[in-house]
């Protein structure tokens, strides 16, 4: 736990990392709203390989998350599952996605054994650390692993916990802040399904 | 995660949460701001909500990706705003903000009038990730909650733009660097969310256990109220003096649409008037001018009086007329000057006192030292540190000589002029310049209902009751003179005499710029202040030191700054100053004590004192720009 977290409320952003990044590489500077979104290739709990084209024509519904996540995981996985079955038979045309940000803790046995518990049709997703981190640099996420040591097992990470929709051609529709009620989400998605192809 | 904080939340509370529909927590764990608030606010309007600040400007980005400044943004709404990063997901921080917000959103939809007024801004501080393609995505999801009413979502182009900014509002990111990676930073914040005023000032600050949408709302409507009773009170008793203005109303300065008041002489352009008539019918709430000045009035009389007001000539070089102190647009008096400037920038140690009804004075100057206009007009004429002639006869002289002034005096008084009738003139100028007929006079003699607002009428009762200010401002039951004609000491006097001043003291450097200068280093270089003990100095009665005379308070909402010697710049600083007590002093007057007046009844004070406006003096300042300004040059 860093000293940091006396705090009642803060919230952390390795921006400078970025802003350098930004400095070193001016031409993705300039391609940065474009790119925001994007498809991407990771592996499947069922440790198939899983591309995000795999699901054109549908809504998908992603959250970065991880298995021992305490908290903010297992609220956005039931909220996944409440808003999943809120859908009905709609819920077909809707792809549910978990990734993993903790490869190093979350086995494809693990993922395997916890995302469905929540729903059947929630896929988890996991990969190296790098194929994650770009993942996540795609969709302007952030996780950071709070490690004390190397051999350290026990951490926690701060990571993004909003909902992303993604609409039937694979662009980023709609980034939903963690928080807001599940009837505002089911809304959202229902609009995006409702939205001509 | 922000583990410790939601760790605790039970399995029961998170189903509760995801069935329901709407967050669950319990008390101890997540923010007020998630649920009902529990106790009942206090009904808007009731309290009032100070200026802490001005609100910050920068440049900042919308989701489309259009530069705006803050502040454009701001000017003319109520703007709730608040500090986010998508990427954040502490329950009590940006989405506890993105939740009260929502709801507020919601509030609008129902709410109309607060759609039109309040705006929110959501502004992040994550330029890096949070791009203007960024902010529009996470901002889609609120115009789920209606139509109605505005929501940013901006962002900054670069750290650099936001620093700024961030310092403005206090967000102070503390930066921690990561052991294993020395490139990465981590940032820490408390969440604050600002309430911004239509003048760009900030009214208040909320924290996590205030962040709730029932006190933002409640404030916000405290708010819009504030600035209904000031534009009712305001369109009463202003709509008459729309040529009274000071040059630098000392306000707006933060407004990029600023810009002075200060009327060229070309500009001053006016319609005499009949002030003869003007001065023989005073008008509801004032008694017939005293028979001194009336028997002897013509129009002509008046008019060579006025022509003298307004002539440069008659200062020693030729730079300084009457009217440069006693201006006709800032109520006969001089309304950005605390105490008065002679000529070569020499020190006046007094207000200039306004000139609005004089007539009715039975003493004259702060220290009542002279009993008529006609004598009193030679005080300043012969002052080495205001007009500087160095004698009568040097004035008469140059007088005559004047081709303009060629017969002026014969055909008004039968003669040349002469010390004499030099002030008569004059006192027959400034005793035409009266006014009554205010909405105070309209409401109190005249029985008009609706004349002022209920505040005032409010104020009238503590004005003649509790606050006891009708002991010296009198009125009968036929006029109200607003004076005792006597001289008290408040303490004022005392004050300056005795240096007692808060240290630091405000300086302006330039309209808008301010700083903070200790006494000690303004002592070191400017000019000893000049010793003041009022009517002492004329009875050389030590129980009459620092006694002043009792000023009418008839157009006192033109008259700033205030006292005899301008330390109050406006009337609500008055009225808290006779609130406290005055100033405790061995020869304070005994009515001057502690009134306990809460501030609603220091606001209906002030909105009375702003009802004695009197209704013609548009026509007296535009009679005074009609006036020719004798100017050698």
């Amino acid at each position: 736990m860093t000293p940091h977290k006396r705090c009642l409320c803060y919230c952390t952003i390795p921006a400078l990392l970025l802003a350098v990044l930004v400095l070193v590489m001016a031409p993705q500077n300039h391609l940065r709203a474009e790119t925001l979104g994007g498809d991407f290739t990771l592996t499947d709990h069922n440790n198939q390989t899983y591309h995000l084209s795999h699901s054109r024509g549908k809504v998908v519904a992603m959250v970065f998350g991880y298995t021992t996540c305490p908290d903010v995981c297992p609220m956005a996985l039931s909220e996944m599952s409440a808003l999943l079955n809120g859908l009905e038979e709609q819920a077909s045309e809707v792809q549910a996605l978990f990734i993993s940000v903790d490869p190093e803790r979350d086995s494809l046995a693990k993922l395997s054994a916890y995302v469905p518990w929540f729903h059947p049709n929630i896929l988890g997703l996991t990969g190296t650390l790098p194929a994650i981190e770009a993942v996540a640099r795609q969709y302007h996420a952030h996780f950071t692993l709070h490690k004390s040591s190397p051999t350290d097992t026990g951490y926690t990470v701060d990571h993004n916990a909003n909902l992303f929709l993604i609409d039937r051609k694979g662009s980023l529709a709609q980034i939903i802040p963690f928080g807001l009620p599940v009837s505002h989400k089911h809304q959202a998605i229902t609009r995006l399904l409702a939205a001509p192809e | 995660m922000r583990a410790r904080i939601i760790r605790r939340i039970g399995w029961a509370t998170i189903i509760g949460w995801v069935t329901s529909g709407s967050p669950v927590y319990s008390a101890d764990v997540a923010a007020p701001g998630y649920s009902d608030l529990g106790y009942t606010l206090a009904s808007p309007g009731s309290y009032t909500l100070p200026i802490l600040e001005q609100a910050g400007d920068g440049r900042v980005l919308t989701s489309t990706g259009s530069p705006v400044q803050l502040h454009t943004l701001y000017a003319g709404k109520y703007s709730l705003i608040s500090f986010i990063y998508s990427n954040c997901s502490d329950l009590n921080g940006c989405p506890l903000s993105a939740y009260v917000f929502y709801r507020i959103k919601a509030e609008m939809q129902k709410n109309p009038e607060i759609a039109e007024r309040l705006q929110l801004i959501s502004l992040s501080f994550d330029p890096a990730r949070d791009t203007p393609a960024v902010m529009q995505l996470y901002g889609n999801n609120f115009g789920y909650a209606g139509e109605r009413g505005d929501w940013h979502f901006l962002t900054t182009q670069s750290e650099k733009m936001l620093s700024p900014i961030l310092q403005a509002y206090n967000q102070d990111l503390q930066r921690y660097y990561s052991l294993e990676d020395s490139t990465r930073v981590e940032y820490a914040h408390i969440l604050r969310v600002f309430l911004v005023d239509p003048d760009v000032q900030v009214r208040n600050i909320y924290s996590v256990g205030f962040l709730h949408p029932d006190i933002l709302l409640n404030d916000v409507k405290t708010l819009m109220l504030e600035r209904e009773d000031a534009s009712n009170t305001s369109n009463i008793t202003m709509v008459n003096a729309t040529l009274s203005t000071p040059g630098d109303a000392k306000t707006g300065y933060h407004q990029h649409t600023y810009q002075s008041q200060s009327r060229s002489l070309p500009e001053r352009q006016g319609q005499a008037t009949s002030l003869l008539e003007n001065a023989l019918e005073p008008g509801r709430g004032l008694p017939p001018l005293p028979g001194n000045y009336r028997d002897s009035l013509s129009e002509a009389k008046i008019r060579l009086g006025q022509k003298l007001f307004f002539d440069r000539r008659l200062s020693l070089n030729e730079t300084v007329s009457c009217a440069m102190c006693h201006v006709p647009e800032q109520g006969f008096t001089s309304n950005e000057l605390a105490t008065a400037v002679g000529i070569e920038g020499r020190t006046v140690r007094r207000n200039s006192p306004s000139l609005y009804n004089v007539a009715y004075y039975e003493r004259l100057f702060h220290d009542g030292r002279e009993t008529s206009l006609a004598q009193q007009a030679w005080g300043p004429l012969l002052a080495r540190n205001e007009m500087a002639n160095p004698s009568v006869g040097f004035v008469i002289d140059k007088l005559h000589t004047l081709p303009d002034y060629t017969g002026q005096f014969e055909a008004v008084f039968h003669e040349a002029a002469t010390m004499q009738n030099v002030g008569d003139a004059l006192a027959a100028y400034q005793a035409s310049l009266v006014s009554a007929d205010s909405p105070f006079d309209r409401w109190h003699f005249g029985g008009e209902e609706h004349a002022i607002s209920a505040q005032a009428q409010t104020g009238f009762a503590l004005f003649s009751g509790k606050a006891g200010c009708v002991a010296c401002h009198t009125i009968t039951h036929e006029d109200a003179l607003f004076t005792d004609q006597q001289l008290h000491n408040l303490g004022t006097g005392y004050r300056e005499s005795m240096q007692i001043s808060e240290a630091p003291r405000r300086v302006a450097l330039a309209p808008g710029v301010f700083v903070n200068v200790e006494n000690s280093i303004i002592d070191s270089v400017s000019e000893k202040p000049p010793s003041d003990l009022g009517l002492y100095e004329i009875t050389q009665n030590p129980a009459d030191r620092w006694k002043y005379r009792t000023p009418s308070l008839r157009n006192i909402a033109l008259t700033a700054p205030y006292m005899q010697n301008g330390s109050f710049q406006d009337l609500r600083t008055v009225v808290e100053f006779y609130n406290q007590g005055g100033v405790p002093n061995e020869e304070l007057d005994p009515l001057i004590k502690p009134l306990n007046l809460n501030t609603k009844e220091i606001d209906a004070l002030v909105a009375l004192l702003e009802s004695l406006t009197g209704s013609n003096v548009n026509r007296l300042v535009s009679d005074a720009f009609a006036a020719p300004v004798g100017d050698p040059y």
